[in-house]
């Protein structure tokens, strides 16, 4: 049984916690602590498991984030590697290509996803398209409360359109301020250039996709899932 | 530039809202969360710490201030909670908004709920006092016909529930495991599943329904419902086991590819799936043959279907060979499962190499040729840079320790200690060195050093086992006299060069040992005085980081060392410095030294040399005060009552005063003792050593060994004679391995890989060998022995001694002591007796031997035969008849035998009688029979005797033919021991004749009823045995006999015994007289009323052979309270049990 996920940047900013087990606030806090200074210290070659204190953590980085399990000492780690691996394919396919902006954005709704997925610290449906069409399910009612427009189709949006930067830049960016109502608002235009200015250095590394694309910054955007494939395989 | 940006920096907010208002709610990754985005842009854009908790601590207010107001929609909560959530996030609390969470989920619509719920379940834990407010809204979503909402409902009960408010949501969730929608019926299964990780007891009426769950047409519901079996399979394998088919099946199928592709991840079909079920069968076939049988096939299509292509079947690889581990071994399997072991540990990949170490971390007890082959990757592996990897080579090294590679192997954990510093690490690694140190030590030398950095490493977040274990080990000493010194002589000599050092640190705990040592043995020291190393502690005394817990170590040692010197000025400036001192312990310390030296001879006699491992006899009654007590006593003060009598006392006679002088049981034995008996102070000390119930303490305190001299003031007469015998049979140390054989190892070693591999070796390489062959040595296999041309010899040096031998001689050395240094002046049993006790001791079982004066009363009691005689029949007139009196009515309970009629049956009798004068000698129960066919009966009877019962078999031919070749055997249990042989034969029983056969039986564990069963085998002619089995029971009772003795004694005998066990019990009017109600104690339970004094009375009895039992019992308006002593720990208990019933009955 899972006792915990994490995830958390590069820089130590913690994203988003699901504790399976009762704990208290004061130690729970401490144990975050020190647990991401434990996984950030280790390098990249490293093993993706560690022994910490009495658990078995695993872990994994998609572009600046680290998703980050504890499970009991009898658990099975690579599944649990597995595991996040569907995490973040469900997230990918949810927010279509999602970065780290998308999920501190919308973090509730990678909980939502979360929740779906595993129940109770053990996985409930493993079919991705069961879990994705249970949250459509409820994203149903908010389209029609505030009919916005859905995530896949922003993200198509924003890859016709190059704006300055290159293409990659323009796509996290849209996750950020995009919308089809706003960019006929030419000052609109200008705040999205300002945060490719200003506060892109600051965001550099929650921009980028997170699932890694080596290599390959010239593929579109719907092959990802192939490349998804192609990329855990090398 | 930085102009610009600043410009356009703070116009930016203003763009947002005009953003919100031109848009409306235009794009919900932006606008919903608005407020959210401006927050967290705000946060990104800070540049400290301090910047951040000012920006949250405002946004927290203004929450606070949103959420409180009445106006506030729902939907701004929404937003609202969600901010909360983020703030929460970032580890700030928000506890005020916890139940604005509550609230919400309780109105909002549809999206808001979900909000809501999730602000619940990340606020709150499990047994947070707000949950139950939260009861309400989920009991009512379960009853919405929304699927959304009871999807929600499910969720978060599956999350976080309050255990006590189960019942209210059960019936509901129940009917949902038949809902049309299997999303419905799957996340009501996992609500089950978490009601019963919080509460098993509450859903064991529906483990039915869980099998139809996993019947399920729905593949997500099957999956669901295998949490629950995993769970309860690892609790009760063996409920389970018809499943097994049914668990194969689904593997199959999935394996197979028979799921939807929907289940398929990176086209491996339903690998959670799999793995769930591999654990499930591993659980199931474990140990069990059988079903491990039926879980071979699909094991082994796993296996092949499993291409290593991904990292999801190694997975599935991995689980599927620890299965093949666990379950009851096939070859086949084995083979295969370690040939995958082998691509896990040859992977190039980390994550699949560590677990390849792990996977043979765990096999490698039961097959360590593996470990052989893979010795290479080993060596390698223990020198990963990633310490992970390192550290689970260690474990596995650890697992292969033997006395030939111990030195290698500890090595390579001190030097990862050295690097590591997580806590968690170092507990459990020093832990395993100190482990493997005593086990497997190749010398003295080696030993020490490692303790040494054990300790220091260590220091003070070790396990406190660890140092006393070692000094435990020091003082204890093997088998060998010189080999002790030497040891103890080396760690004084390596100790004082530690001290040596200038400024060096050590943690507490290993100054305690030092100190400890010092103190005990630095006298084997030739050179050097005792001043010497006086000055060193006293060092260590005025230190500044020194607790005072090691203060008093230190202390202790210096004053054991004081006793070996003359005069010393350190310690007379000790002295003076620490009496003023202001911690009080110190200071009485210090005094405690300064009375002692005082007084030279009484020091030398408290703190001899080098008898830390002697018994103390404790004084525990403090009989040296009894005067002092008699005193008081014949000057009118009250005598002393425990505490919990005290107590109860109260409560029993309410809030009226007592006026009546208080009985005079206590009383009276305390002050005739005190007066008559108290010239003989050893006598009364006597009765607590002798008792079995001192021995024990006194075992236990060396078990957790007396290291603080300073309290051995407190022992009576000093110590024991040094135990003698000290007949070990442990092997002496086998020479380790010679340079010259390693060498030759390791050219056999490469020669052979030059021949199988040709392969080139590097200077490296070959170092690596020889670690590798210095590490393998002695793995217990032939391929081991011929690859590395070494015998496997185990050093036993360090290991314990076997520790029962150790405490039987210990045991049998005190009790001799006891009895010959004071029995005497107690007993009338003359001296000489004692020998013969003792040898009577030898023989019994160390359990029973505790209790040398259970066994004198015995022994007394058979001298007296002629006596006891007379009483026992007085004793048990009521409840044991002789033969005749059968046919009388009578109010005891008396088995009459069904069949035989009751001529035959006398006869019998009379036969029986006449075969058994012991019959008429003693106490005995009726015939029963025990069973019978055409041709036999076996019927038998118990005879009480004094020392034992003696239990009767008659088996009467009632046929016309001769039996042959009968055979009785009884089965032997634990709780009973036989003294004879349990089998008897008779060649021949004639026709219509009667044999007999006798077994002593005594009480091995205790029981309140057992049955000791037994069958007969016999031969009619030449036709095949037949068999006849039988059971009687015996009963506790049947093993309780009076004790007589005198009152004084009692008294004496009640204050020596450490187990007591209290009760009230209700008493009906009848037994309100209190001499009646002893009376019927007396004639059920066979104990000796000692005396009546008032309303209480005084009872004792001992179990066979010699454990004592006292009673006190004293009738109050209604009620009884017993109250048992004993020197066994759980003979009260049962005693307490027979009590009652016999109360209750009559």
């Amino acid at each position: 049984m899972m006792r915990f996920m994490l995830l958390f940047s590069r820089q130590g900013k913690l994203r988003l916690q699901k504790w399976y087990l009762a704990m208290s606030d004061k130690e729970r806090k401490k144990m975050v602590r020190e647990l991401m200074q434990v996984v950030l210290a280790r390098k990249p070659k490293m093993c993706s498991f560690l022994e910490w204190r009495d658990l078995k953590v695993v872990y994994k980085r998609y572009a600046s984030l680290y998703f980050c399990c504890a499970i009991e000492g009898q658990d099975n780690e690579l599944i649990t590697l597995e595991l996040i691996h569907r995490y973040v394919e469900l997230l990918d396919k949810y927010f279509g290509s999602v970065c780290e902006l998308d999920i501190i954005f919308n973090f509730e709704k990678a909980y939502f996803i979360l929740d779906e997925f595993l129940m109770g610290g053990d996985v409930q449906d493993t079919s991705k398209k069961s879990v994705l069409k249970a949250i459509e399910q409820a994203d149903l009612l908010q389209e029609e409360d505030e009919s916005p427009e859905s995530a896949v189709m922003s993200k198509a949006h924003w890859e016709g359109g190059d704006w300055g930067g290159g293409g990659g830049r323009g796509r996290c960016l849209s996750s950020l301020v995009g919308g089809k109502a706003r960019t006929k608002l030419p000052h609109t235009v200008s705040v999205q250039l300002l945060y490719s200015f200003v506060l892109y250095p600051v965001l550099l590394h929650s921009h980028l996709p997170i699932i890694p694309l080596k290599g390959s910054g010239s593929l579109a955007c719907n092959t990802m899932n192939t490349l998804l494939v192609f990329n855990h395989l090398i | 530039m930085s102009d610009i940006v600043e410009k356009t920096l703070t116009a930016l907010p203003g763009l947002f809202l005009q953003h919100q208002a031109a848009g409306g709610s235009g794009v919900p990754r932006v606008s919903v969360s608005s407020r959210l985005g401006s927050l967290i842009r705000s946060i990104t854009a800070l540049t400290s710490k301090h910047e951040e908790e000012k920006l949250i601590q405002q946004e927290l207010a203004s929450l606070k201030a949103t959420v409180a107001a009445p106006n506030t929609t729902l939907r701004l909560m929404k937003e609202c909670m969600v901010r909360l959530i983020y703030c929460e996030m970032l580890g700030y609390e928000s506890s005020f908004g916890y139940i604005h969470a509550i609230k919400l989920a309780q109105q909002g619509n549809l999206l808001e709920k979900r909000v809501g719920y999730l602000a619940v379940s990340l606020f709150l834990h499990e047994n947070h006092e707000l949950l139950l407010l939260l009861v309400n809204t989920v009991v009512k979503d379960l009853q919405s016909t929304n699927l959304v909402e009871v999807c929600m409902a499910l969720t978060i009960v599956s999350q976080i529930f309050p255990r006590e408010m189960i019942p209210a949501v059960l019936p509901l969730i129940e009917d949902k495991l038949q809902h049309s929608k299997e999303i419905i019926r799957r996340k009501a299964v996992q609500a089950l599943y978490k009601f019963h990780l919080i509460a098993p007891n509450q859903v064991q009426h529906i483990h039915v329904k869980f099998r139809k769950a996993l019947c399920d047409r729905d593949v997500g519901v099957m999956a669901a419902s295998l949490h629950i079996y995993l769970r309860m399979i690892k609790e009760n394998p063996s409920a389970y086991k018809d499943l097994t088919g049914s668990f194969v099946t689904i593997l199959k199928q999935v394996v197979g590819g028979k799921l939807p592709v929907d289940f398929n991840y990176h086209s491996v079909p339903a690998p959670w799936l799999q793995i769930q079920l591999l654990r499930i069968l591993g659980l199931l076939g474990k140990d069990d043959p059988r079903t491990s049988e039926l879980t071979y096939d699909v094991l082994d299509e796993s296996l092949r279907r499993a291409e290593l292509s991904h990292n999801i079947t190694y997975a599935i690889l991995f689980e599927c060979v620890h299965t093949i581990y666990t379950i009851y071994p096939k070859p086949e399997l084995l083979e295969k499962a370690a040939r995958c072991i082998g691509k896990f540990v040859l992977s190039p990949k980390i994550n699949l190499k560590y677990l390849g170490l792990k996977a043979l971390t765990y096999v490698i007890q039961q097959d360590p040729n593996l470990a052989l082959q893979h010795q290479m990757t080993i060596i390698e592996c223990l020198d990963h840079p990633d310490p992970i990897i390192k550290r689970e080579t260690l474990e596995l090294l650890y697992r292969i320790t033997n006395a030939q590679n111990v030195s290698v192997i500890v090595q390579k954990m001190l030097e990862y200690l050295q690097q590591s510093k997580e806590e968690y690490i170092i507990i459990s690694l020093v832990g395993k060195i100190a482990e493997l140190a005593e086990k497997y030590a190749p010398g003295n030398e080696w030993f020490i050093q490692t303790m040494n950095a054990v300790f220091s490493v260590g220091g003070d977040v070790m396990h406190p086992d660890i140092p006393n274990n070692f000094l435990r080990l020091l003082a204890e000493g093997f088998d060998d006299e010189n080999e002790d010194k030497q040891l103890r002589l080396y760690a004084v000599q390596s100790y004082l060069s530690l001290l040596e050092i200038e400024n060096a640190l050590y943690p507490q705990r290993f100054l305690q040992v030092m100190s400890w040592v010092l103190g005990e043995y630095s006298y084997l020291l030739d050179k050097g005085t005792p001043e010497i190393i006086i000055t060193k502690l006293y060092r260590l005394l005025i230190n500044k980081s020194t607790t005072s817990e090691t203060k008093a170590w230190i202390m202790a040692a210096v004053t054991k060392l004081t006793s070996q010197t003359h005069s010393s000025k350190t310690v007379e400036k000790l002295i003076q410095e620490f009496s003023v001192s202001l911690d009080t312990c110190m200071r009485q310390h210090a005094f405690e030294l300064k009375h002692l030296q005082e007084n030279v001879e009484l020091m030398k006699s408290l703190l001899p040399v080098d008898k830390s491992c002697e018994d103390l006899v404790v004084d525990a009654s403090l009989s040296f005060l009894d005067g002092f007590v008699a005193e008081g006593l014949d000057q009118g003060a009250a005598p002393y009552k425990p505490h919990h009598q005290r107590q109860e006392e109260k409560l029993s006679q309410g809030k009226v005063l007592n006026f009546e002088p208080y009985g005079l049981s206590f009383s009276s034995t305390m002050s005739s003792s005190g007066c008559t008996g108290r010239q003989s102070p050893a006598g009364i000390s006597l009765s607590s050593d002798v008792s079995g119930n001192s021995a024990e303490t006194g075992q236990k305190e060396t078990n957790s060994l007396k290291l603080e001299g300073v309290k051995k003031l407190w022992g009576k007469e000093g110590y024991l004679p040094k135990k003698e015998n000290k007949a070990g049979s442990s092997p002496e140390l086998q020479p380790i391995a010679q340079d010259s054989t390693l060498v030759e190892n390791v050219d056999q070693m490469i020669m052979k890989k030059d021949q199988s591999q040709a392969l080139h070796h590097s200077e490296e390489e070959a170092e690596k060998q020889r670690l590798a062959s210095t590490l393998f040595v002695g793995l217990g296999s032939e391929s081991a022995v011929s690859l590395l041309g070494k015998t496997d010899t185990v050093s036993h040096k360090f290991r314990r001694k076997s520790k029962i031998n150790d405490t039987k001689n210990r045991e049998v050395t005190s009790t001799h002591n006891i009895n010959c240094s004071s029995f005497s002046p107690l007993s009338n049993a003359p001296y000489e007796d004692n020998d013969h006790l003792n040898s009577f001791q030898d023989k019994e079982d160390i359990g029973l031997k505790k209790c040398s004066l259970g066994s004198e009363f015995l022994e007394s009691g058979l001298k007296s035969e002629s006596l006891t005689e007379l009483h026992l029949v007085e004793n048990f007139s009521a409840c044991s008849l002789s033969p005749p009196s059968l046919f009388e009515d009578n109010s005891m309970e008396i088995f009459h035998p069904p069949h035989p009629t009751l001529s035959s049956f006398a006869n019998e009798i009379s036969l029986t009688s006449s075969l058994l004068e012991e019959l008429n000698e003693h106490v005995h129960s009726d015939l029963v029979e025990l069973c019978n066919n055409e041709m036999l009966k076996v019927s038998s009877c118990k005879i009480w005797k004094d020392d034992c019962l003696l239990l009767v078999w008659l088996i009467v031919n009632k046929s016309s033919l001769e039996l042959k070749n009968m055979n009785l055997e009884i089965t032997s249990t634990e709780n009973f021991k036989i003294l004879e042989h349990p089998g008897f034969c008779f060649p021949v029983i004639e026709a219509e004749s009667t044999k007999s056969i006798q077994h002593h039986v005594q009480m091995e564990k205790l029981f309140t009823e057992e049955d000791l069963s037994g069958c007969v085998k016999y031969k009619v002619e030449e036709d095949p045995y037949i068999q006849l089995e039988f059971s009687i029971t015996l009963s506790l009772l049947d093993f309780i006999r009076p004790m007589k003795i005198c009152t004084e004694d009692f008294g004496k005998l009640w204050l020596s015994f450490a187990n007591d066990v209290k009760q009230n019990i209700k008493i009906s009017d009848s037994q309100a007289n209190l001499p009646f109600a002893l009376k019927t104690l007396q004639q059920k339970l066979r104990l000796h009323i000692v005396d009546i004094i008032g309303n209480e009375g005084i009872l004792a009895c001992h179990l066979l052979p010699s454990v004592p039992c006292l009673l006190h019992l004293r009738a109050h308006e209604g009620m009884a309270a017993l109250w048992f002593r004993s020197s066994c720990s759980t003979l009260p208990d049962y005693l307490l049990y027979q009590c009652q019933k016999v109360m209750e009955e009559s």
